[in-house]
């Protein structure tokens, strides 16, 4: 069997070893977005601010992973007719998430660290930034997929809706952290 | 040589059936109709599957070691061939 690991590699890793792996990722992510500023708050959201301590960094990562995996699963659990397991979707979903690294990994490069708003620096950032949530977006369908045996429309319908009904929750979640901080 | 056996006819793709049975040993011949079990039906690799499945005592954590794959790609081959199987049953019906 062909695997690609570059964005299919569930056919091989899931469960506990991907989560695993993903949770090491995901505080390594959170320790460089709290040391270079970067907030990963939401799938589809990035700020610039050192404005807060590490634990509210890597409470941003751990809202959105848990927000997108428990609507996941309850679309796995609605759709899929076969035995799915929740370890699997939280441990893909996880592990999708390495590649949302690349932002603040290289913002930690001297020349990035600050920046003039609209410049090439920042857009520079933000191409990056694109790059890695497109790379987790691919890793997380297929995590889906794979975890929870769905095909064609039920299958993009059910991850698009998952996808945005998260991102609703992580920024109401995370706004109401701001407002009790 | 390992041969293969033939289940669908090749020239209108319908599936086989038996027609004669021959005793290896005495040469006796059976002459009927009889229809291939359902797991002769099933592709080559699904058929191992399903051996490799009886020999890990229907483990899918011990196929997934074996075959070196993840559970939930495990559990998605044998979702598949359970469908193949409902499949051929119906279609037998």
């Amino acid at each position: 069997m062909k695997i690609n690991y570059l964005y299919a590699p569930f056919t091989r890793i899931a469960g506990l070893k991907s989560l695993l792996i993903g949770l090491i990722g995901l505080f390594i992510t959170a320790y460089l977005a709290f040391l270079t500023g970067t907030h990963l708050n939401g799938l589809l959201n990035l700020d610039f601010a050192k404005d807060a301590d590490f634990v509210f960094y890597l409470l941003e990562n751990l809202i959105n992973w848990v927000s997108i995996s428990v609507f996941l699963f309850l679309s796995g659990l609605l759709l899929s007719k076969s035995r799915i397991r929740i370890i699997d979707i939280f441990g893909t979903s996880v592990l999708s998430r390495l590649p949302l690294i690349i932002a603040p990994l290289i913002r930690s490069f001297p020349f990035l660290q600050s920046f003039v708003f609209q410049s090439w620096k920042m857009y520079l950032i933000i191409v990056f930034y694109l790059v890695s949530v497109i790379w987790t977006i691919i890793l997380l369908f297929n995590g889906f997929r794979i975890s929870c045996n769905l095909k064609n429309e039920r299958l993009i319908i059910s991850f698009i809706i998952s996808i945005l009904f998260s991102e609703i929750v992580t920024r109401m979640v995370i706004y109401l952290l701001i407002f009790k901080t | 040589m390992n041969k293969k056996l033939p289940i669908r006819c090749p020239s209108c793709e319908s599936f086989l059936k038996v027609k004669q049975l021959q005793c290896d040993k005495c040469e006796t011949e059976v002459s009927g109709l009889y229809s291939l079990p359902i797991i002769s039906q099933l592709s080559i690799d699904d058929q191992k599957f399903i051996l490799d499945f009886a020999k890990a005592s229907g483990s899918l954590k011990i196929m997934a070691q074996n075959m070196n794959l993840s559970y939930p790609t495990v559990r998605n081959k044998l979702d598949e061939i359970i469908n193949s199987i409902n499949t051929l049953e119906t279609n037998e019906d």
